[in-house]
């Protein structure tokens, strides 16, 4: 019964860090295809700086929403969000033109990374924790 | 911790080393549609997910000044912040358009032709791995020679690599910039094992505390990027790399300073 417990519990964990390492893929393919196609994509070189920033910067106002989030609606509901945002935003990537569509995928991508990284930390405590 | 950490990691190598191959293949449009079908995978696992309350995770009181007043964590804070600002930020970010600028747009190396896009790819992912290569050795020295000399090698090994690649041109770049990544994987370490130290003997507020630590380091991986390309309208990349190692040089001048007080 224990063994079965811990076989779940492992599972459960390593879920959630393959759902993180999934949509992480398409963010650094960025760091490397924004710098060299940003002409293509109808972008300037400043644009790169900003695209690539922005992400981190919308991390430092949505941790207390990330925070509220889990403790209204549990794990799986805000994470099947978050994957749902992050896979949509990088299929929006080989879509969308422009700075502003760009600029708007880059925060909603930093926003769902938040949500992702709490419920990485979450499931991990939640199951390891003594 | 470690090994769940890794298979998040897979996801930023994965992304960088086959994004960059695809990349040169099929173009920008093709390669990130086929990432996005690997994000995409992501739903169906998140929904195996057990449900669980979450109620972990939180907020807790706290006064800010006290964190930053505190000399001995926010230097731990500032100098991790210009290492990830200056490595993570200016020199990961820009080393794409760098390399186009210095090498063109293939390479030839053992007879081989790589395409720029898949020789950066490579090199980024160097700066992940780094990570996972260089930490456990970093420990070891930890034990072996203390914190201080550590944390003096590894700062001295960083500037002097930061030095070679502003003077430094094409082959040698490709042959610096991963000891840079190493290097600068070492200080991590180094600078994570002081904070953890400190963090342990705070009795209250220690979420707070790593929570502040977070976002030094996220500060300097949004400020990088940004001030990279603000300033590469104005001078060449070698210029920036320059003023970042002097920047640098003196961020960790202030922190052996503080760290020599402490001992």
């Amino acid at each position: 019964m224990s063994d079965k417990k811990n076989i779940s519990e492992f599972m459960s964990v390593m879920l959630a860090a393959m759902v993180v390492a999934c949509s992480r893929f398409s963010d650094s393919f960025l760091y490397v295809a924004l710098p060299l196609e940003y002409e293509t994509l109808g972008l300037k070189l400043s644009d790169v700086g900003i695209l690539l920033s922005i992400n981190r910067v919308i991390r430092f106002f949505s941790n207390a929403i990330a925070s509220h989030a889990y403790r209204r609606y549990g794990i799986k509901l805000p994470l099947l969000i978050a994957t749902c945002i992050s896979a949509s935003v990088a299929f929006s990537y080989g879509i969308v033109w422009g700075f502003l569509l760009f600029l708007i995928a880059r925060m909603l991508w930093g926003y769902s990374m938040v949500l992702l990284k709490v419920a990485r930390i979450s499931v991990y405590i939640e199951n390891f924790s003594c | 911790m470690g090994f769940y950490h890794s298979i998040s990691l897979i996801g930023s190598v994965g992304g960088t080393l086959i994004g960059g191959i695809l990349l040169d293949f099929w173009g920008f449009r093709k390669a990130v549609l086929a990432l996005a079908c690997i994000s995409a995978m992501g739903v169906p696992l998140a929904l195996m997910i057990k449900e669980s309350k979450g109620s972990l995770y939180g907020t807790s009181k706290n006064n800010i000044i006290s964190l930053l007043s505190n000399k001995v964590m926010f230097s731990i804070g500032l100098t991790s912040m210009m290492n990830h600002l200056i490595i993570g930020g200016v020199i990961a970010s820009t080393l794409p358009l760098y390399l186009k600028e210095l090498i063109g747009e293939y390479v030839r190396i053992f007879g081989m032709i790589i395409g720029i896009a898949t020789l950066s790819g490579f090199l980024a992912s160097l700066r992940l791995l780094s990570w996972i290569i260089i930490s456990p050795l970093t420990g070891l020295m930890l034990d072996i020679v203390g914190r201080y000399i550590t944390l003096v090698i590894s700062s001295c090994a960083l500037l002097l690599s930061l030095a070679l690649l502003c003077l430094s041109l094409s082959m040698i770049v490709m042959i610096v910039l991963p000891f840079i990544f190493l290097f600068s994987a070492a200080l991590g370490t180094v600078l994570d094992t002081e904070i953890s130290d400190e963090i342990a003997l705070r009795s209250e507020d220690r979420e707070y505390a790593i929570s502040l630590y977070t976002n030094w380091i996220d500060a300097g991986l949004a400020i990088g990027p940004l001030l990279a390309y603000q300033l590469r309208t104005s001078m060449s990349f070698q210029s920036e790399y320059l003023w970042a190692t002097l920047v640098f040089l003196l961020t960790i001048i202030q922190h052996l300073s503080v760290m020599r007080r402490r001992s």
